[in-house]
């Protein structure tokens, strides 16, 4: 094992532990919500979404507005 | 951790290799002196780490940026004999102009180089590389842009393993900027008393029930000093559980990130300090402080100089004259308001020959730490060739009791060139500070005993009476 020089202290070490599962929780929870609101249909799918914001860079700014409408997400979560 | 070297070493000391006394926690990378060099002996694992570190992208870029020391292998060294089991490399630093602590730094510099230590670590991440330690006396300064000294912290990734820095940083950068910026108490008293930083549980303390709904407060500090408390006698593996547990760099970069935005969101509004609006009100009319600075800047050219010093710079508006002609000018003042402002201002002006600090001569930096040693006294670091004290010798003598002729053999001993200021008993801000004590108080304090003390120290070369009289300036030099 790698000792530090310094001690890192047991408390702080399992912190990070913590902050790290809170970390995972908040990304996990980010993906439930996003297939939340794609169930709901408030939301593409992130594939669909991808392939919109694509098609945009290379659509001429006259067809954009029609596709900024449609792929307009509903809000952020 | 390592030191900060020394700028003023004598020619005696500097002939020899002499090993840095405040450099003896990390056994694997020492820093020493051999004529005037800055060197650094490096372990075996040093050494490996040194290597890793050299052929990574992000410190190239980040010695390029100005934000790390210029550093190369050399072998043209002997190094000292203090050094166990020799060295596998040998490394040579850049200096830094002046050696500066956290306990001198106003909130926005030690926030700063708390974010120039987390933009390290979240790029050196990215390769496979971190930095083993967090203090906040590893950032060092050219004048107001933050750069990070100590090559030794960085070593590759240790897989598995969460950050061993966090709770130095947490004590070293965090809770200093959460105690000013939530309790509006500063720091630079309590890091200069306790060199280690401020304890989560001690920090826990002074949080009301208001603020533990503050950012950060909750998770850095109340949970931080609860888990500290429940396993400070434990002899659990905890590192093997974690990596048993999964633990990835991802997690660490994750607080990292987290951190970053914490810090940069704090901040710190000086209420009315004594000073803050000095500059705005000074005792000169437009022409008085024309003359005053055609004074100053006709001293500043008279030749070249090294090191100046501004004492009781303010604004830094005088320090800016003295760096049209000296290498580096430290600009000191004892009310941290406003040399957080003058920071704010030189780092936005991009200024790398000036640096700010918050000190009060009538009570500046001892030296601490182990063997008192560690940290080094003010003039230890760096003395002046020329020194400026406008506009400051009243506080120093009427506020702060120091007797004028003790002041002045102070500066005297330092060996400065002398820009000095006089405000006379009738200058209303003398006048205003001498109201405050019994009547005839300070009777060393006038004008003609202070000349007399002044021509016995110094060789007065130049005077000019300024605001009707009640205002003299002295151009002097050391006898």
């Amino acid at each position: 094992m790698n000792l530090a020089y310094i001690d890192p202290g047991s408390g702080s070490l399992i912190l990070q532990m913590i902050l790290g599962g809170l970390a995972a929780a908040a990304v996990f929870m980010k993906l439930f919500w996003h297939r939340l609101m794609v169930f709901l249909r408030i939301r593409k799918p992130y594939e669909a979404e991808r392939a919109s914001e694509s098609a945009e860079s290379e659509t001429p700014a006259v067809e954009r507005r029609s596709f900024e409408r449609a792929g307009e997400p509903a809000g952020k979560p | 951790m390592s030191p900060p070297e020394n700028p003023d070493l004598n020619a005696a000391e500097a002939a020899a290799p002499r090993l840095e006394p405040g450099s003896f926690r990390d056994w694997d990378s020492r820093v020493f002196y051999d004529d005037g060099r800055i060197l650094r002996a490096l372990s075996e694992t040093g050494a490996r780490d040194w290597e890793a570190v050299a052929r990574s992208r992000f410190f190239g870029e980040s010695v390029a940026a100005g934000q790390v020391v210029e550093t190369r292998e050399v072998d043209d060294v002997v190094v000292p004999e203090g050094v166990a089991g020799g060295a596998a490399a040998v490394l040579e630093h850049e200096r830094v102009p002046f050696v500066s602590y956290p306990y001198e730094w106003p909130f926005a510099m030690l926030r700063d180089a708390a974010l120039l230590q987390l933009d390290l670590l979240g790029r050196a991440l990215r390769e496979d590389l971190t930095l083993k330690d967090a203090s906040s006396y590893n950032v060092q300064w050219r004048g107001a842009q933050p750069i990070f000294i100590d090559i030794g912290s960085f070593e590759r990734l240790p897989e598995g393993e969460p950050w061993q820095g966090y709770r130095q940083f947490c004590l070293l950068f965090l809770n200093p900027l959460l105690l000013q910026a939530y309790k509006g108490v500063p720091f630079q008293p309590w890091l200069r008393g306790s060199l280690g930083g401020i304890a989560p549980g001690d920090l826990r303390r002074l949080m009301s029930f208001r603020d533990r709904f503050r950012r950060g407060v909750m998770t850095h500090v109340i949970l931080h000093a609860r888990l500290e408390r429940k396993h400070e006698e434990s002899a659990r593996d905890v590192r093997g559980e974690l990596r048993k547990a999964g633990f990835r760099k991802e997690l660490i970069a994750a607080n990292v990130r987290r951190l970053e935005k914490l810090v940069r969101s704090l901040d710190w509004a000086p209420g009315g300090s004594e000073w803050s609006d000095y500059g705005a009100t000074t005792s000169y009319d437009d022409e008085g402080a024309r003359r005053k600075e055609a004074f100053v800047r006709q001293a500043v050219h008279s030749r070249s100089w090294g090191l100046a010093w501004d004492v009781g710079c303010n604004e830094a508006r005088f320090s800016r004259i003295a760096a049209e002609n000296a290498r580096y000018v430290v600009a000191l003042d004892g009310d941290a308001a406003v040399v957080d402002r003058a920071y704010r201002e030189l780092a936005s002006e991009g200024r790398t020959d000036i640096l700010p600090l918050v000190a009060d001569v009538t009570d500046p930096s001892p030296a601490l730490g182990w063997a008192g040693l560690e940290r080094q006294t003010l003039a230890g670091r760096g003395r002046p060739e020329l020194t400026l004290c406008l506009a400051v010798i009243h506080h120093v003598a009427i506020s702060g009791n120091v007797p004028v002729p003790e002041f002045l053999s102070w500066l005297r001993d330092l060996g400065t060139a002398l820009v000095i200021e006089f405000p006379t008993r009738e200058d209303p801000r003398a006048a205003a500070l001498l109201a405050r004590k019994r009547p005839g108080a300070h009777p060393d304090y006038d004008r003609e005993p202070f000349e007399r003390a002044l021509a016995e120290r110094f060789e007065v070369e130049r005077t000019e009476e300024l605001a009707g009289g009640t205002r003299i300036l002295y151009f002097a030099r050391p006898r």
